[in-house]
Formats: C-alpha cells, structure tokens, sequence
C-alpha cells in the first residue's frame, strides 16, 4: 500500500485510548495465561488452585478469555476513601443523636466491613461474592458488638440470634416513639444505626470498588442523611450537609485518582447499562422496602418525641408530641391525682396562641415569678364558679408545666424557687423539669358557663386586650376560612358560630391518629392543617387548632390548650378515688372567649365522646344518625335539655374509658359515629385520598417505569449503534463493528445464538439460519466485521451496511420469532444481560 | 490478483484430472507449496502418494528428484557429495537429489534417522552444508514426503521434531468405488503423467509463493493462532503441544488458504480451515487419552476457542 495515512492511524489510536479494557486486558493476559498453564501442562486440569479456578473464566480445555481477570484495583486507598467518605456522612447523621454514644461500634463496624472487603478484593474474589463477604462481615460484626450473649461461642449467629435481633430492632422503635430527638444513648438504637451504617458501606463497596460507579456510591452519603432529616427536623446543620458535599467529592475524585493510575477509569465500563439498570433496581428496592421494615416510619415511631416542652424536644411543638404520645404502644402514667369533689378534670398544661411559626410554641417569654399572684387574674375579669382543689402526684413527669384544671387560683406545697406563671393563660411553668415524685396542691376555679350566658355574651373581637387571640397568621390555608364560614352560615351569635364549627368538626372530620403521620402532616405548623383540612382526618392536635383558627376567622378570641383528658378513677387502698393519667391520655383543645364568662373550653375532636354541656353535640341529644343538617347543629334553641349543672366544664361520670383518643372502640360512646377507631373507613365526606392508594399508584409508576426500562436503554443502545454506522467521522472499523453488535444483539433478542469460537461468516451463517429474505444484508455485515477486524488496517474502506439492512434483520427475525419471543425481544432483550462481546 | 487464481487453478485442474476424488487432498498438497512449506502424506502403500507429488513438481515446472529411501540410505545419498577431481586437483560438490523445486521423498520412514535428518535439516534450513560451503537449495523448495503407517513392518518411526518440520500431513486413504473405476479406465495404459507438461513455470511459481507470503494478516487472527496452539499445549490429553515454529506455519498455510480463496487478508476461516491438517501430526496423544485421536482433538479444540474480533469499543 501506499505510505501510512496518518489519519486512520491516529483514529486507531484514539480508538484504543478510549477503551481502557483492551489496554487492561492486554496487560492483564499475559500473567494470567502464565499462571494458568503451569497446572495443566502437567495434566492436572482440575488444578484446584483456587485463586486460578475462582473468578477466572476458562474453557473446558484451559484456554483463557483474553483479559477476563480484571485487574486489581487500589483496595487500600480505595477502602480508606470508603471509610473517610462515610465519617464525613457521619457528621451529618449525628445530628438527631446526643453525643457520640454511638461512635465506637458503627466504627467497628464499618471496619469490620471494610477489612473484609478489602481483603476480598485482593484476593481478588469476585465482585459478587465480594458483596456477599462484606454482609456476613456485617452480620458477624452486628453479632459480636450487639448480640454476644445470643450467639454461639460469641459471634456464631444462630436463631437465637435472630430472634434478639428482631427484639432489638423492636426495642428501638419504642425508644424512638418514647424519646425525643436528639436520642441518646439506647442499644436498639445503637443496633439500628451499625445495622443500617453497616449497609451503606457494604453497598458504597460494591458500587464503588465492584461497580466501578463513583457517582452512584453518593447514594450511599444522601442515605445516612436521610436518618436526621426524617427524625428531626432541622437537625440536619450546614455543618453535615458540608460533610456530605465533601464526602462526596473525596468519592468522586479520589476514586478517579487512583482509578486512573490503573489505566482503568472508575467510570461506567462497557455494559454500563445493564449494571446501572441493577443498581438503579436495587436503589427503588431500597427506597420502597426500608420504609416498610424500618422501626416506626409510617406507625409514627420514628419521627417525633414526646415532650411537650421545648427544651429538650427543639422542634416538636406540644401538638405533635400529643400525637407521639398517642400513638406510643406502651403509655407510662405521668400523675395521678385526687380531686376535692371525686371528678375527673382536664388537666391543662399550656396554651398555644401564636400561630405565625412554623412550629407552634407556648409563650414562655411574659411570665410572672409571683404565683400569689394567681389567685386574683384568675377570677378576674370574670366571675368563676365552684372551686375544686386537685392533689397531684407525679410518676414520671419530665414538663415545664404544671397540669392543672382550668382555672387555677391557688397552688401549694411547691418549693419557693423556680416557678412562675403565665398571666395571660394561666399557665404555671417551671423552671427545671425533675418533678419526678414531687405533689402538690391546685385549687381552680372552674368556668361558670351556660348556653344562655354564652348566647348574651357580647362580641369581643373589639377588645384590644385580646387582639392577640384574634391575629391571624398570613399563611393560613384559605380552607380553613372557607370551612369557618360555611359552617357558621346562619348562626347568629358567636355562641352558635362556636357550636356549629364545632359539631361540624366532630361529625364531618374523621378521628385518626396515625393516618396523618403516615400521610405527612403530623400536627403543627400550618402546612399540616391545611392537609387536614384537605383529608378531614386526623386527631385533637389537628381538630384543636382548627377550632381556634375557625372561630378566630369568625370574631372570636380562640387559642389551644394541651394536657390531659379526664380519666377513669382508681380506688385507692385507703377507700379514696385518684385518677391515674398516662401518656394516652395526651389532648388538645380549642379555648374560646366570651366576654362576662371567660375562656370556655370545645371538644371538637371527634375521639373524645362527650361534649362539654354548654357546647353539647346535636348528635348525641337527638341519638341519631350523626347526619344532622346544619340549621339543626346551629339551632340551639332545640336542645335545652341540658341543664347547666354545677361543674359545667366537666362531664366525667359520662366518661369512664382513660384513653378516648387511644382505644376508641372501647368507649361507651352511645351513638354508632363516634365509634371512630383508626380502621373505621366509612366515614362520610371524607375527599382525601388515602395514603395507602397513594403509595400503590407510586410504587406501580416506579415499577412501570422499571419495566419499560430494558426496553427504552436496548431501544437507545440500537439508535447509538446505528447512528455510529453512519457516523463517517468514525474509523470503519468502529462503524463496522457498531453493525455487528448490533446485528449480533439482534440474533440474542430473538433467541439465537452461538458459541464463541465461530468466526464471524460461521456465526451470521448460523444466526441469520432460516433468514433468506435479509440474506444480503447479512452478508453486508459480514464482509464489514470482517474488513474491520481482519483487514489491513491501512486500507481505505467504508461499510455497504446500511441501517436499512439492519431494519430489514430485525424485521426478519421478528418474522421468524413466535409471538413470546417478540414479546421477550421488546420487552426484556437478551442482549442487555451478555457482557461486552470481543 | 486474478492471475493468481487463474495460475492456482489451473495447477489444481491438473492435479485432480489425475488424481481422481482426492480434491481436498491435492488442495492442501498446492497450499503447502504456496506456503513454502512440506507435506507429509501417510497412508498405505499403493494409493496415489507418490502420484500426487508427481503430478503437483510437474505442474509447476520445476525440477523433481525423487528419492527411495531405504534402511541402508546415507545421508550423502540425499544432499550430495564432494568428489576429489583428479584433473582439476580439487574437491568437486556432486549435488545430491534434494537439489530441486519439488523432492519426493517415499517412504521417509524406512531410513534411518541418521539419514532421515540429514534431509531434515535441508528442509529446515533451505541450504545444504558440505565440507564447510553452503549450497542454496532451488526455489521454491518442497518436500513431499510419503509415510507407511508406523504399524507396518520395517519402518522407522518419525521422531517428533521432525515431524514437526512439515507444514500438514494428509492421509490419501482408498478412492471410492467411483473414482477408482475412473482411474482403471483412464491409467490402465501408462502413467497418467506422461505427455503432461506444466502449467505454470518455475518463475510464476515463485510468484505464487511471493504473493502468499505478502497477504495481511491481522492482530485479532495472529492471536487466534496463539490461542490454539496454547491451548494444545494445556489440553489434558495431550502429552506435547504445538510448537511455536506449528504456530509459525499454521499462520503461512492459513495465508495460503485465504490465497486460494481470494482474499488479501486472513479470515480466522482460514486458520480453522487448515488447522486440522497443520497440527494434528504434532502432537503427542497421552496413552490414557482414549479413543480420540489427534484430529478429533484438534477439532474440539477448534470448537472450544473463542474466535477474537478487533477489540471494539462499545458503541452507545
């Protein structure tokens, strides 16, 4: 030929630049041959030299698959790049936990992981294998850290083993419930977090050192943030987030770093897709299946605790803990106490009346250090009724705030120091919360209120003392105004607007204390009642400060009160009656002021049966079906038959269950519509849609889009091939080639293959068998494969196959192919699952 | 281009007009030639060896010297002499036989091996050493030497590394009952040969060779060659392999094949189209390799390896 173009040249040397495994594998034959031979020269072909037979394809005649052995990569750099990746995740993590309890055994674990599959990889073992040493590291870590005690000799994980595990796992889910973030110290917890750190690491290995995919090992970072950010919110500090960018990038480069010192780019490798496809499979896996198993992420007890108070729980207002308390299996009692007159009171804690934050606080900023104080504001302005003097004794009591019933005059027996009370409300707060053990002494005044009373109250939206409990927050859900006014059209005193909205609450709303957590919109903060109001589901965190902000859109002064409900008495030994109150007895309710009477408590919850008498439920006088109309709810004129009685906030004789909130099929509640357990579904009026749909139709999209994917990245591989068949700034070798895989990928869908050791005529003889109409251009592609790989290079040549012969194959083989084998050639190509092809 | 298929032709017409129903065997005896290489034929007394080689020297137009050998044949009865002469007073080199294009030697094992190498090393090295001068051998060069069956009595076994000098062995085995009807019609009176001139002379033969040995052959093929012969040396039931001088020649042949087809490059085709007649009389079976023979292995083997294409990039 004629002296050396040196264009084809240079297009050939960029063409082997840019294909890492042919250098790798060019490099990697010889030594694997060299070692390979030695054993079966002699005739041992079964040389059971373990390193040779493990991971290194042969055929039955020992011959080698040039560079099937990949080369090792850099294990240690690449398992300290690991390891520093997940500490700087770590930092962000740590933010929903108290302290660095948990620091040394997620270390041994990681470690453990990380040494193991370290040594794995220069031993070279398999990837996959690879992986699964990396989970029974973990597994053999989980046990020696955590479970020694149920293990055989110590570490031998046996059923036992399991079975601890799974009480453990358990146990921390109650700790989670019980315990506000950020957590301290707790075993379960502690196995939770290894357990989960653990996987991580085991998945950023495999995608990392196996995989060859820096990117897709970031996942691995977002997941352990994803703990902090679900559990607490905010916790997740720049501080962390800087961590994970950091993190992140150390993947990113390091692994190019050493990746390319190898010749071997840590980069998508021919036969990306499929591996990316397994791995994008294996994420929604994990992304659907971990929110199923982990301890409390839809039954409420992963995300909040428990305390109402805002020093230790900063973040979860009052509102939610009243549901976390509510939704915890076990309930501890916090107090019981005995009352004067032998009732039940609601015991009341604090008040919420700024709704303009995002989470919604008491005021503890106005306070008054001098509880002698107490006596006058309380029955000032108004005149109070009976007075009821409570002895309550704390179990386990961890509040600022001291529960009392409403409202109080008097409080003895509490040390000199640290109290203070709150003038507006009433509220008595403390300054430390070890109450634990302590008892003390409340007399209250308890409201004088009767319909006539309310009815005649005049309007006080104009008493600029109140202005505060009349604001409006700018970012309340017009539903919430809409609803007001529908409700209250036709009530002609603030009396019946209360009334009206709230019996609407009780009887169009459904109870349910659960559903809103699973759905998102756990109680507090704006967001999550304009959800409500959108579901009409929820509980009394949700219904209280519904009422107020309704009875605020109508003119009147409204704030939410939180504590507890009255509960069913205990007979002491010594004959007298004391009312225990647990966590389960948790419960918000909407205050409304009247003038000349005061803040009157309304239930509008509809998991607490009985109504207070001056606000009574139409439902319950008429002992109907619950489908009053509104002119009945609003018309109070109908039901006087309720005479005011001497304690005319408390109905507890009606009202023996402790926990109305909790187990509502229990109550006595004598009308069917009250009966609002969790699993009560028809409930009318309810637009929501539920979560559970939700979810489904999610996971039916993902799952769609998971099974169109073999078929859209097969459809884009034969695009890209054909496009390079055209592509005349491409060597012809390499357009040659892209025909063939093509032509070859083709033969594969369908069905049709053949053994490696045919050449290239043999192979399109046998795999274009019973193909006489696409003949030709088979033949096309042929003569091109085989210009291509055995021609003289320096020639100058251009492929005769067109995308039209390749059109023609496909449809030749479509022709040939039954009707499932169509159906698999579409939907579920082979030719994406075979590796790359020489 | 098209000369070299008219000449080959041409050669192959001649030889299977009078070789009747042997076409691949006379196919691979002109491959040989064109590779420069030897054949070995093997096979009983009587069916066509020494016709074949004939008929394939007088073809092309070169010299033939055909050599008998026999138990008490010296080394010096194949490459020559020096004779003293008495009128000139010096030592004169008399060229023995294997001074010609095309040397036929029957019955190479019922020589020594004494004398059996001396003829060897001629092949091997295309010259001839004698009282310290060299002497070219004509060109091209061409053994065709013809084998008994080493069962049979009064033989000499060829010891392996001579057997590795020739390029492919074929066995001519018993024409069917057609063709050997054919021959008693057509070679009842005389030898086919006579009269016969060649086809081609000695000079357009050397271009044959020429062309053969300038064809293309690529890295992905030269690997495959590599392949096979490694995985003869690794393959259980054999005791020795392919040498890399059979990789060598396996290549040449596989060039001459792709020759024959027409192409200017080597197709693996080619390789695995001349493999079975290049290797199988290399190897050494092991006693305990059962019924295969070298051929049967050969061909699993053939079947076994994966035939490499130009490592292509992976188009996306």
């Amino acid at each position: 030929m004629s002296a050396p173009d040196p264009t084809p040249r240079a297009d050939h040397g960029a063409t082997s630049a840019g294909t890492p495994a042919a250098g790798a594998s060019a490099t990697a034959a010889p030594t694997a041959q060299g070692r390979s031979v030695t054993p079966d020269a002699t005739g041992h072909r079964a040389a059971p030299d373990g390193r040779s037979s493990a991971g290194h394809p042969r055929t039955p005649h020992g011959q080698d698959i040039p560079g099937a052995r990949p080369p090792r990569p850099r294990v240690v750099e690449l398992s300290l790049l690991l390891l520093a990746a997940i500490a700087l995740g770590c930092v962000g993590m740590a933010g929903a936990l108290n302290g660095l309890w948990w620091l040394p055994s997620v270390a041994a674990t990681v470690l453990t992981v990380l040494v193991v599959t370290g040594a794995a990889r220069w031993l070279r073992v398999p990837s996959p294998l690879v992986t699964v040493l990396g989970l029974a590291a973990l597994l053999l870590a989980l046990t020696v850290v955590h479970l020694p005690s149920h293990a055989m000799l110590g570490f031998i994980p046996t059923g036992e083993t399991f079975s601890a595990a799974g009480e453990l796992w358990r146990s921390s889910g109650d700790f989670i419930s019980r315990d506000a973030a950020p957590y301290g110290p707790n075993p379960g917890l502690a196995f939770v977090l290894c357990t989960l750190v653990g996987l991580v690491t085991v998945f950023m290995e495999t995608v990392l050192v196996g995989l060859r995919m820096a990117g897709l090992a970031c996942l691995g970072i977002l997941a352990l943030l994803v703990v902090p950010a679900l559990t607490l919110p905010g916790s997740v500090t720049a501080l962390g987030l800087a961590a994970a960018a950091l993190a992140a990038l150390a993947l990113l480069a390091g692994s190019r770093f050493w990746g390319a010192t190898r010749a071997q780019r840590i980069a998508p490798t021919p036969g990306g897709f499929p591996r990316a496809l397994l791995v994008i499979a294996g994420v929604l896996a994990v992304v659907l299946f971990v929110p199923a198993v982990m301890p409390g992420f839809f039954n409420g007890a992963f995300p909040q605790g428990s305390s109402f108070t805002a020093e230790r729980a900063s973040g979860v207002g009052p509102l939610r803990a009243v549901g976390q308390d509510l939704r915890s299996d076990e309930h501890t009692r916090r107090f019981s106490y005995t009352t004067s007159d032998d009732q039940p009171q609601y015991m009341r804690l604090l008040t919420l009346s700024d709704f303009d934050q995002d989470e919604w606080f008491p005021d503890v900023e106005n306070l008054d250090g001098d509880l002698s104080g107490l006596a006058d504001a309380a029955r000032n302005p108004v005149p109070r009724g009976t007075e009821v003097s409570a002895k309550v004794m704390f179990d386990d009591f961890s509040e600022h705030w001291l529960p009392a019933p409403y409202a109080p005059v008097a409080v003895s027996a509490l040390g000199d120091e640290g109290w203070a009370w709150n003038p507006r409300d009433l509220s008595i707060f403390s300054e430390s919360t070890g109450m634990s053990g302590a008892e003390y002494t409340v007399t209250s005044a308890l409201p004088r209120a009767t319909p006539e009373a309310l009815r005649t109250a005049p309007s006080a939206a104009s008493d600029p003392q109140l202005g505060d409990y009349l604001r409006l927050p700018a970012n309340r859900p017009q539903s919430v105004a809409d609803a007001a006014r529908t409700f209250t059209e036709g009530a002609d005193t603030d009396y019946d607007r209360a009334l009206a909205i709230q019996n609407h609450l009780r009887d169009d709303f459904r109870y349910d204390v659960t559903a809103p957590l699973a759905q998102g919109y756990d109680a507090g903060g704006m967001g999550s009642l304009d959800e409500f109001m959108r579901n009409r589901t929820g509980y009394s965190g949700h219904f209280a400060p519904a009422m107020a902000l309704m009875a605020r859109e109508v003119g009147i002064p409204a704030r939410v009160a939180v504590g507890y409900l009255p509960t069913a008495p205990v007979e002491d030994p010594d004959g007298g009656r004391s009312f225990p109150v647990s966590t389960g007895d948790s419960h918000a309710w909407p205050e409304l002021y009247f003038q000349g009477v005061g803040w009157v408590r309304f239930e509008p919850t509809p998991g607490v049966p009985s109504t207070p008498d001056y606000a009574p439920d139409s439902a319950q006088d008429q002992g109907g079906e619950g489908s009053q109309t509104p002119e009945e709810t609003a018309a109070p004129s109908d039901e006087p038959e309720q005479p005011p009685s001497e304690q005319p906030s408390e109905q507890p004789t009606e009202q023996p269950s402790d926990q109305p909130t909790e187990q509502p099929t229990e109550q006595p509640g004598d009308e069917p519509t009250q009966d609002q357990s969790p699993q009560d579904e028809a409930t009318p009026a309810t637009a929501a849609v539920p979560w559970w749909l939700v979810t489904g139709v999610l996971g039916l999209l993902a799952l769609l889009a998971l099974a169109a994917a073999p078929r859209v990245v097969r459809g884009r591989r034969r695009r890209a091939r054909l496009a390079a068949l055209q592509d005349a700034s491409l060597t012809p070798q390499r357009r040659a080639n892209a025909a063939w895989e093509e032509f070859r990928g083709l033969a594969e869908d369908h069905g049709v293959t053949s053994p490696a050791s045919d050449t290239p005529r043999v192979r399109a003889r046998r795999l274009a068998a019973g193909l006489p109409g696409a003949q030709t251009a088979v033949d096309h592609v042929v003569a091109d494969v085989e210009s291509a790989s055995y021609g003289a290079p320096d020639s100058r040549w251009t492929p005769r196959t067109t995308p039209e012969d390749l059109t023609l194959v496909r449809d030749e083989f479509r022709k040939r192919a039954s009707r499932g084998g169509r159906l698999r050639a579409d939907w579920w190509p082979a030719s994406l699952w075979s590796g790359p092809r020489g | 281009m098209e000369q070299f298929a008219a000449r080959t032709k041409a050669i192959l017409d001649r030889m299977n007009s009078v070789i009747d129903g042997k076409p691949a065997e006379t196919r691979t005896a002109l491959l040989t030639l064109l590779a420069g290489g030897h054949l070995l034929v093997e096979d009983v007394p009587g069916v066509g060896k020494t016709m074949l080689a004939r008929t394939l020297a007088g073809a092309v137009g070169g010299t033939i010297n055909r050599i008998q050998f026999t138990p008490d044949l010296l080394p010096t009865d194949i490459t020559g002499v020096s004779v003293y002469d008495q009128t000139r007073n010096q030592f004169e080199f008399k060229p023995g036989p294997v001074f010609a294009n095309v040397v036929i030697g029957d019955e190479i094992n019922r020589a020594s091996a004494k004398t059996q190498s001396a003829l060897l090393e001629a092949m091997a090295e295309g010259q001839v050493t004698a009282d310290g001068t060299t002497y070219r051998l004509a060109e091209p060069f061409m053994v065709v030497a013809t084998q008994n069956p080493v069962e049979m009595d009064g033989t000499f076994p060829l010891p392996e590394a001579q057997r590795d000098r020739f390029m492919a062995r074929i066995s001519m085995g018993y024409p069917d009952a057609d063709a050997e009807v054919a021959m008693l019609r057509d070679h009842g009176a005389g030898s086919p040969l006579t009269g016969l001139g060649p086809v081609v002379d000695i000079e357009e033969a050397r271009d044959l060779v020429r062309h053969v040995a300038a064809l293309h052959v690529s890295t992905p093929v030269r690997r495959y060659v590599v392949a096979l012969c490694q995985a003869t040396r690794t393959h259980p039931h054999l005791r020795l392999g392919a040498s890399p001088r059979a990789a060598l020649q396996l290549q040449a042949a596989a060039r001459a094949q792709a020759a024959l087809a027409g192409r200017d490059h080597v197709l693996p085709d080619d390789v695995k189209d001349v493999a079975v007649a290049v290797l199988s009389h290399r190897l050494l079976l092991e006693r305990r390799s059962g019924a295969d023979s070298a051929q049967d292995i050969v061909r699993t083997i053939l079947s076994d390896v994966r035939v490499p294409t130009e490592d292509a990039p992976q188009t996306r």
